[in-house]
């Protein structure tokens, strides 16, 4: 087993701190270290896994770790806190989850998986669930087919995976487009062997013809040709045919086109130059370019299913499925699916639980997070009667509320709606290579036309139709029509490498353009967590700090809540509390050990503090009305934003921040990060925030919360960051993986060199086109000339695209790190 | 120089097992997942030496 006091070396040779948790590898100091039995962690969720784990007999999971040189995990989410499973249970569930009646299967989104050793406990399930029969993960879109036996307990699986620290999330049947996408990738996937072994077979034959295989070998192989290419033709290009049936009923252009009109032109002439006897048959260069066009898109897709595998990672607002609500006739509060919730219902939430619809407050009082609509962390009080907006959270004890909107019809439905709409309207823009098809495909029509007019009348009908079809064979795009994708592929895959994903090629098309970039402050800029940030506690004298402790346990305020955390420890000879008050918004009040208490926000702010901290409140404590010490509580910037706002600046973007969050505090880090004061926008609501970005026009918009959706998805280039929403993640157009700014820079940098890349491919094979038209114009191209050529032409392109990858390699290895 | 035909055609059906091989594997998913059957096959091999090893330690005692 792992020995935790000794200083131990990763496989780069770093030294390690000297202890770390046992479980996730945390390093360790006094403030965070738990002891168990002579045992060390970092909290108690590592310390009831490790425990679990060690009474399953699981403990290999360690050393498997270990043999896989990963030292650091994430520590697991409370076991205590997070969903209650139950509800899967219940008969009204398995017709939106159950997927197969024979076995039994249920669909899961897993999270926290990390390596090897996550697979293996898993994996390890069944052996100790005995209402698991079987189940089998797939690492690669994170997802766990479980196989049930007959006792239908559905909410074993969840379960078992949270006391390991992991979550579950079930997947519906109908939303789950993965199984959609797992046909297509398959059907491609058979498309492209079919092409491959035609394709190949037709250049070993056409090998030997263009080699002098004469007579009845040249006949018979030209016939074995024609056979082989009508797969490719047929089955393999279909969805050359379909996207073209498309583009014609859209009027759209798109690059498949002229694809289309190469494939066909082709394979007509040159099956009807083999029956008339003539030389000129393509089938050799057709098959190639069908195959290797597959190839190159197939690989794109791959690359770009990473984003939308993710997506289920993002939390989404409604990821809770079932709500209680109140039965009048029995007086009692049943689970319901959330979408069968009606207008007039009372609902019933715990502290935490996300309210799933628009309505009134029915109890009392409530503290409610509007984080969603505001991105300011700091909960309200809502009394009874007030309207609560869908998507805010509870944050006190029970509540109950009465529904009075759902669905589409709650504020933040007709928001998302909207997102969409922007979302929809900005993916349909047609990408460069399609505005490329539709110049070129012009451009080749005209002058095939013109020309075979001239020749016609110099040559005679019959050269003039022949040398035209030779002019729109080696003039089709087709090195450019898969090479482009080929290297949207790699740099898309380096992208993913440096943490970046990209949903969509097109964004490169759009990150040079980018002129303005928005920030959201809460979560992007800031690392979006209100804590204490200085106190000095030491001055209080003890007697003090436990009255203070007594009179904040009564509330449950956030503030509260980390003043009692930070004075933790104190829990002997508690005073009591007497005339405990809430002051509303302003703080509590009450008297213990003799004396009087008021612990209340104050708003000047202006205090000295760190350069990374933001202070959002200021608590000063009164003893019998005299102040005796004074709390700052608020969030603290991104250790790189500073660096990485300067060297945006530095290259002459204009940069805002647009936050939901009161002035005050917006103005602080737009002050710390010297971003102009008319450019911080504060107090902004969601709606609002879109139509900045979209005025303001060449934009890029960084953010994660829900608030952030509609100006993700108006601007032109939407970033969402780690831990965003799934409703932002869904509408931007690339995801960051770390939790840092730096990668922005890393996404910048991409842009630029593809486009430099894609700029030298076109330029490359408008020359290329046009030399080898004017050739063919002249008579000079046969069959041989045009085989040799496109593999020639596609070969320099690739190489073109490998060394722009290189290109961004090196610019990272050179870029500092903040 | 006629056995040409005899080999273009063996080798074309040949060509035609391998494809017909490779559809069915992809038909039934083998292609869908191409990271975890490599970890899993690892973790097998994991499991039997622990059980070999404590069919050892039981012996020994």
């Amino acid at each position: 087993m792992t020995n935790t006091t000794a200083t131990r070396e990763n496989a780069s040779g770093e030294v390690l701190p000297k202890s770390r948790c046992l479980h996730c590898g945390e390093a360790l100091d006094s403030s965070n270290t738990i002891e168990s039995s002579g045992k060390l962690f970092c909290c108690n969720g590592c310390r009831s896994v490790y425990e679990l784990l060690g009474a399953l007999g699981l403990d290999d999971y360690y050393s498997i770790r270990e043999t896989r040189n990963i030292l650091k995990t994430t520590p697991p989410a409370d076991p205590a806190s997070g969903e209650d499973y139950g509800y899967l249970d219940s008969g009204s569930f398995t017709d939106i989850y159950v997927r197969d009646e024979k076995p039994l299967t249920m669909n899961f989104y897993v999270e926290g998986i990390e390596c090897a050793a996550c697979l293996w406990l898993i994996e390890k399930i069944p052996d100790f669930v005995p209402e698991i029969e079987s189940l089998s993960l797939n690492m690669s879109d994170n997802t766990a087919t479980v196989n049930f036996t007959s006792e239908k307990k559905f909410s074993s699986f969840p379960e078992a995976i949270k006391k390991f620290g992991y979550r579950a999330h079930p997947l519906k049947t109908d939303e789950d487009a993965s199984g959609l996408k797992k046909r297509e990738n398959r059907k491609s996937l058979i498309r492209l062997s079919i092409a491959a072994v035609c394709a190949g077979n037709i250049m070993l034959l056409s090998a030997a013809i263009y080699a002098g295989a004469g007579g009845v070998f040249e006949e018979q192989f030209m016939l074995l040709n024609l056979v082989l290419s009508l797969p490719v033709i047929t089955y393999c290009s279909l969805p050359f045919y379909k996207n073209v049936l498309g583009s014609i009923r859209t009027g759209r252009a798109t690059v498949d086109i002229p694809i289309v009109f190469v494939i066909f032109a082709g394979f007509f002439i040159s099956a009807y130059n083999y029956l008339t006897g003539s030389p000129e048959v393509y089938f050799d260069s057709i098959s190639m370019f069908i195959f290797l066009l597959l190839a190159s898109r197939y690989f794109l897709r791959t690359v770009q299913g990473r984003l939308s595998d993710r997506e289920p990672l993002g939390q989404s607002l409604f990821s809770s499925n079932r709500i209680l609500v109140r039965d009048d006739s029995a007086k009692q509060f049943f689970y319901q699916p959330v979408e069968s919730l009606e207008t007039g219902q009372k609902i019933k939430l715990a502290r935490g639980g996300r309210f799933p619809a628009d309505g009134r407050l029915h109890s009392q009082r409530a503290e409610v997070n509007l984080s969603v609509l505001t991105g300011e962390n700091i909960p309200r009080t809502v009394s009874k009667g007030e309207v609560v907006y869908a998507g805010s959270i509870l944050d006190s004890d029970e509540a109950v509320l009465e529904v009075t909107g759902t669905g589409g019809s709650t504020r933040i439905g007709k928001i998302l709606e909207e997102v969409e709409n922007n979302y929809r309207s900005k993916i349909s823009h047609s990408t460069y290579s399609d505005r490329y098809a539709t110049v070129f495909t012009l451009a080749v029509g005209v002058i095939a036309a013109l020309s075979f007019f001239a020749v016609s009348s110099y040559y005679g009908a019959s050269e003039g139709l022949e040398r035209t079809i030779a002019f729109i064979l080696i003039s089709c795009p087709c090195a450019f029509v898969f090479v482009l994708p080929l290297s949207f592929g790699l740099f898309l895959k380096s992208a993913s490498d440096n943490g970046i994903l990209i949903k969509d090629a097109g964004i490169f098309d759009k990150l040079p353009r980018v002129r303005n970039i928005f920030f959201d402050k809460t979560g992007t800029l800031t690392n979006g967590v209100y804590r204490i940030l200085s106190w000095d506690t030491d001055s209080l004298p003890e007697p003090d700090r436990r009255a203070v402790l007594a009179i904040e346990r009564e509330s449950e305020h956030p503030v509260a809540r980390a003043i009692v955390t930070r004075l933790s420890g104190e829990e002997v000879d508690i005073p009591e509390v007497t005339g405990f008050r809430h002051l509303y918004s302003k703080g509590v009040e009450g008297s213990a050990g003799g004396h009087h208490y008021s612990l209340t926000a104050e708003s000047d702010l202006s205090r000295p503090n760190e350069i990374n901290e933001i202070i959002a409140t200021r608590i000063v404590i009164r003893k019998d009305g005299e102040p005796v010490s004074e709390i700052l509580l608020g969030d603290s910037l991104k250790e790189d934003a500073k660096f990485v706002v300067s060297e945006l600046k530095k290259r002459g973007y204009s940069l805002y921040i647009i936050s939901g969050d009161k002035e005050s505090n917006v103005r602080q880090v737009a002050y710390k990060l010297e971003i102009p004061l008319e450019n911080a926008f504060s107090e902004v609501t969601p709606e609002r925030k879109s139509e900045i970005v979209r005025e303001r026009g060449r934009s890029m918009m960084i953010g994660d919360g829900l608030n952030d959706a509609g100006a993700l998805s108006s601007s032109d280039v939407g970033v969402a960051i780690q831990g965003s929403v799934g409703e932002s993640m869904k509408v931007s157009d690339a995801y960051i993986l770390e939790n840092d700014l730096f990668t922005i820079l890393n996404l910048i940098d991409h842009g630029a060199v593809i486009r430099e890349t894609v700029r030298r491919n076109t330029a490359f094979s408008i020359t290329y086109n046009i030399a080898g038209g004017a050739f063919a114009l002249m008579g000079f191209i046969d069959p041989l000339a045009a085989a040799v050529l496109m593999p020639l032409s596609s070969v320099l392109l690739i190489a073109s695209s490998l060394y722009g990858q290189n290109k961004t390699r090196t610019r990272e290895g050179a870029a500092p790190r903040a | 120089m006629n056995i040409i035909f005899l080999t273009l055609g063996v080798s074309i059906a040949i060509a035609l097992v391998f494809l017909a091989a490779f559809i069915w594997a992809a038909g039934k998913g083998q292609y869908d997942d191409l990271e975890t059957p490599g970890h899993r096959m690892l973790l097998d091999d994991y499991d039997t030496d622990k059980k070999k090893q404590q069919a050892k330690e039981e012996t020994g005692k």
